[in-house]
């Protein structure tokens, strides 16, 4: 229900902390998305010298035979760098757009042949929209995208008003939608999406042009609605690499119209660095004692550097497996040293991205 | 007491050169985005039915009332009246409706503030493109006009040196009106069409276009004489048929003939000075007070 | 999931949703009281002192009679632009908006997409209609035959029925031909106002081929019907006659009612399925 979502909004914070901290695999569920060899080519015109050539038309290939699957239940990620196909695969699952091979299906229905059910049970916002009837209130056209759906008047109207609320744009329920400053389109374009109840969502790129807090308020209450709604499924793409990492279960990163990677952010950031790496502060051991440390039982390697104003030193461990960190730990606070910092060091979701695709998508901004 | 600082002949030479730099970077603009979604043939067949059109309801009309009853003098008031009222229309939409267009569906306006191109010239230049169709459209009509209906002209009648010296008097008077819309667009919502368009169809009723102004009730004979535009198309039809055009309007010698060619010339001359050196003041006036309310990049979204 | 309405239940809820906003658009922003009806009704005025130039208007009767027959034509050109801007032009539109991907995406329609265009346009044109009428007739004082008003509303819905099934049509058509189709719908402003006798009688014409033509546009055969229904002393054959007797036209303007709105139907299948194949149904800028 909305309301329970409003209440659980406000704990949101500790509860996504908690499921951060949780790498265990949800068991396996039904799927919402499928996607099976699913390739989209555009026949291109040539100008008259190529035709002059001989060349009658070029063979753009925007998704060469892309397979995923998504799980209901799942807030799955999609990155990649602009052009990557993205765009076109979501077109694909939300009916927009016809394969040009393979197979697609959202909720377990064909998206070609069964067209009109998959959009009974689908809704898609997109970042940076400024869509919507600049002559009605916001309240109005919400109601407006709810008829197309079929909801109840009554019932649209007390969703509509409640999501409002969530997204804090209920003061402004009764202005006109041309007075809206662009992120309060956005989050009254975000209601849109939620409004009709969608078994499966797509967000792309859903924080584009919000501020902080708003980009804030529409990540917390997609977890949390997911949360709430165990068999829904979000599709999300997005540019903010730490949106994907906190958000997502899983994350498929796609170029050049084909998937290169698709696991958990944990997983994929181990592809790049198998073993964990951790940083601790300490005070109060000697030379030797430091010298005790790499024979702990898991420590691979050990490297350390004297901190500033000589308060100690910060050890780099390389372990085996993460639970050798507790052995560590109890090493130092038994060898008599105290703990000033512990952080542990991973690579990061661009750091992946980077070594897939070749390029950062800010480098990439930059080329253009 | 604060010093006054004079622009330094480099200055103002730069300030030239810029401002024509905007001019043709703005022509080249204009042009491509009047005609690039079409090959040169469509654009010319779409660009010139619009005008067509108009005259042919002009012709339907005389063909309903004229019956056995033909009045080529009359007819031919009518068509050439309307075929330079076409460079009317043109000139005023087209630097009227650029601030529109930039504003509200490229949404570039405010980069165009925020740059140093020059907007004086930069609305001239993207209406350029509109004004030359204007004139083509003009040629095409009178060719049409000339072979098909029975017209009372003749190449030996055409007034070869007034006609350039009143089309390009008119052309400058008809540059200061638009840039007085595009002004008033600064400050207007988008209502449907422009504020270029609305004016240019008042104009249809006041300015002799498609009768002589004797036609008219006194009243509103008061304020055709005041429209600049006709006495520009008064000039331009004496110029095109080598005299008055409807001399006599029931039984009486009609207002315009009794205005003397270097009367008409000087009130043209009076006009285009008056016209443009207001509409630049005017667009300087509007600006300012569109910056004031914030309203440059404003689009109405209606 | 939220209990949402299927077939002719959510036809219905889309169709008021989608003419919801082009009703309600009317009283948000009344400057159109001013910029589409007062100003147009002046410039229409311009029409009349033509005729009045070329010796038509003889008597007070007759130039009110011409009046009216401008009037009407008025009337009729708010119709025409409302199918040209707001039906034919409007997919376009939406699609460089953004709307119209969401319009595909959700699961009713776009028959009834299209159906609620029309609705919300006609009431949207048939304001505007009646404010220059009764502008008109106030300002004017332009008299109509009080005999020839029922038939002439009778005239006036078939009419209505022809021509937005002609606009539903169109807005599909269009839809594919991208940026030239808002080239088009200017381009074709004018001309269809002169072939339609919008300003003159349809029979100034003079020639069958053109009358025939100019009566795919069902405007020109409704406006001639109405005008000799509301205009019989004008349309007595001196100085103007109609094309065909009145209620033939409307014969034959529902019969092409009925032909539009099943194209319409099969078009929009059709252009959805093709938008998808050629991928230029949510590509803006094309």
């Amino acid at each position: 229900m909305l309301e329970d979502t409003t209440v659980a909004l406000a704990q949101g914070e500790a509860q996504t902390q908690e499921a951060a901290m949780t790498t265990s695999p949800k068991p396996a569920r039904k799927l919402a998305i499928k996607v099976e060899n699913v390739s989209r080519t555009y026949n291109i015109k040539v100008d008259k010298k190529a035709k002059k050539e001989g060349k009658e038309s070029k063979l753009l290939t925007a998704l060469g035979g892309v397979s995923l699957e998504v799980e209901e239940g799942e807030l799955f990620g999609l990155l990649g760098p602009n052009g990557a196909g993205k765009t076109t695969l979501i077109k694909i699952m939300t009916t927009l757009l016809a394969p040009s091979g393979g197979v697609a299906m959202v909720d377990g229905l064909d998206v070609v042949k069964e067209a009109t059910e998959v959009r009974r049970r689908i809704n898609m916002v997109s970042g940076g929209e400024t869509s919507g009837y600049g002559i009605l209130t916001v309240r109005e056209n919400l109601w407006v995208w709810s008829q197309f759906y079929g909801l109840d008047s009554k019932v649209a109207r007390q969703r509509i008003d409640e999501l409002l609320k969530i997204v804090e744009l209920e003061d402004k329920a009764g202005a006109l939608v041309s007075g809206l400053s662009t992120g309060q389109r956005q989050r009254m374009n975000f209601c849109r999406g939620f409004v009709t109840d969608p078994k499966v969502l797509f967000l792309d790129e859903p924080t584009l042009g919000l501020d902080v807090h708003a980009a804030r308020i529409v990540r917390d209450f997609t977890q949390t609605w997911m949360k709430q709604n165990p068999d829904r499924t979000v599709l999300l793409t997005t540019h903010y690499m730490a949106e994907a990492d906190s958000l997502c279960d899983r994350i498929a990163i796609i170029d050049h119209g084909a998937v290169l990677a698709c696991d958990t952010p944990s997983n994929l950031k181990r592809m790049l660095q198998k073993q964990p790496v951790f940083e601790i502060g300490v005070a109060g051991l000697n030379g030797s004692q430091l010298e005790a440390l790499p024979r702990i039982p898991g420590v691979v390697r050990v490297s350390s550097e004297s901190r500033e104003g000589g308060s100690g030193y910060n050890l780099k461990f390389i372990i085996e497996a993460e639970p050798v960190i507790g052995a560590v730990v109890s090493e130092i606070t038994a060898q008599g040293g105290s703990i000033l910092s512990l952080q542990k060091n991973e690579p990061t979701l661009e750091d992946v991205f980077i070594k897939l695709v070749g390029r950062s998508l800010s480098a990439e901004d930059k080329e253009k | 007491m604060s010093a006054i600082i004079h622009d330094s002949p480099k200055k103002v030479a730069g300030d030239v050169a810029e401002s024509l730099r905007t001019f043709k970077v703005a022509s080249w603009l204009g042009w491509q985005i009047e005609s690039n979604w079409a090959d040169p043939f469509a654009f010319f067949v779409f660009s010139i039915m619009r005008p067509l059109g108009a005259s042919l309801i002009l012709v339907l009309i005389y063909g309903a009332v004229s019956g056995n009853n033909s009045q080529p003098e009359a007819f031919t008031y009518l068509y050439v009246s309307n075929a330079w009222f076409t460079l009317v229309v043109n000139t005023i939409v087209g630097l009227s409706w650029t601030i529109i267009d930039e504003r509200e569906f490229y949404k570039m306006l405010k980069y165009v503030y925020t740059s140093p191109a020059r907007i004086i010239p930069f609305l001239m230049g993207r209406g350029l493109a509109k004004i030359v169709i204007g004139m083509l459209t003009f040629v095409v009509l009178m060719g049409i006009g000339i072979i098909f209906f029975p017209m009372t002209l003749s190449w030996g009648a055409v007034q070869w040196g007034w006609l350039p010296l009143y089309f390009v008097l008119g052309m400058i008077m008809l540059v200061g009106l638009g840039l007085i819309m595009a002004a008033v667009s600064l400050r207007t919502a988008r209502h449907g069409g422009s504020i270029g368009e609305i004016v240019a169809g008042l104009l249809l009723l006041f300015c002799g276009a498609y009768y002589p102004v004797d036609v008219l009730p006194d009243w509103i004979q008061k304020i055709s004489l005041a429209v600049p535009v006709t006495y520009w198309l008064e000039g331009m039809r004496r110029a095109t048929a080598g005299r008055v055009l409807a001399p006599v309007v029931k039984g009486h010698p009609s207002i315009m003939s009794q205005i003397g060619d270097l009367q008409l010339l000087s009130i043209l001359v009076f006009c285009a000075v008056a016209s443009l050196s207001f509409s630049i003041w005017f667009y300087k006036f509007v600006e300012r007070t569109a910056k004031e309310a914030g309203v440059i990049d404003k689009v109405s979204n209606y | 999931m939220v209990e949402k309405a299927t077939g002719w239940r959510l036809f219905r809820k889309t169709v008021w949703g989608r003419a919801y906003p082009r009703i309600i658009g009317l009283s948000r922003e009344p400057s159109w009281l001013f910029f589409e009806v007062v100003i147009p009704a002046i410039g229409l005025l311009a029409y009349l002192f033509i005729y009045k130039f070329l010796g038509q208007e003889e008597s007070d009767r007759t130039k009110t009679d011409i009046l009216g027959l401008v009037i009407l034509g008025g009337a009729a050109v708010t119709y025409w632009q409302n199918i040209l801007w707001m039906m034919a032009s409007q997919l376009y539109w939406d699609k460089q908006e953004g709307l119209l991907e969401l319009f595909i995406l959700s699961p009713t329609s776009l028959m009834a997409i299209l159906l609620g265009m029309s609705i919300g346009g006609l009431v949207m044109a048939t304001i505007r209609a009646s404010a220059v009428m009764i502008f008109g007739i106030v300002v004017f004082s332009i008299q109509f035959s009080l005999e020839g008003i029922l038939p002439a509303l009778a005239a006036f819905l078939i009419t209505m029925f022809a021509l937005y099934g002609l606009g539903m049509m169109l807005s599909t058509v269009f839809l594919l031909w991208g940026r030239a189709a808002w080239q088009i719908s200017l381009a074709l402003t004018e001309p269809i106002y002169a072939l339609s006798g919008m300003y003159s009688p349809l029979n100034a014409l003079k020639n069958p081929v053109l009358v025939a033509a100019a009566g795919i546009v069902p405007i020109s055969l409704g406006l001639d019907a109405i005008r000799q229904l509301l205009l019989p002393s004008l349309f007595d054959g001196s100085p103007f006659s109609g094309v065909l007797n009145p209620w033939l036209e409307v014969g034959i303007l529902f019969a092409a009612g009925v032909v539009f709105n099943i194209a319409a139907y099969i078009l929009v299948k059709r252009v959805e399925w093709l938008a998808k194949v050629k991928a230029s149904l949510s590509l803006r800028w094309q």
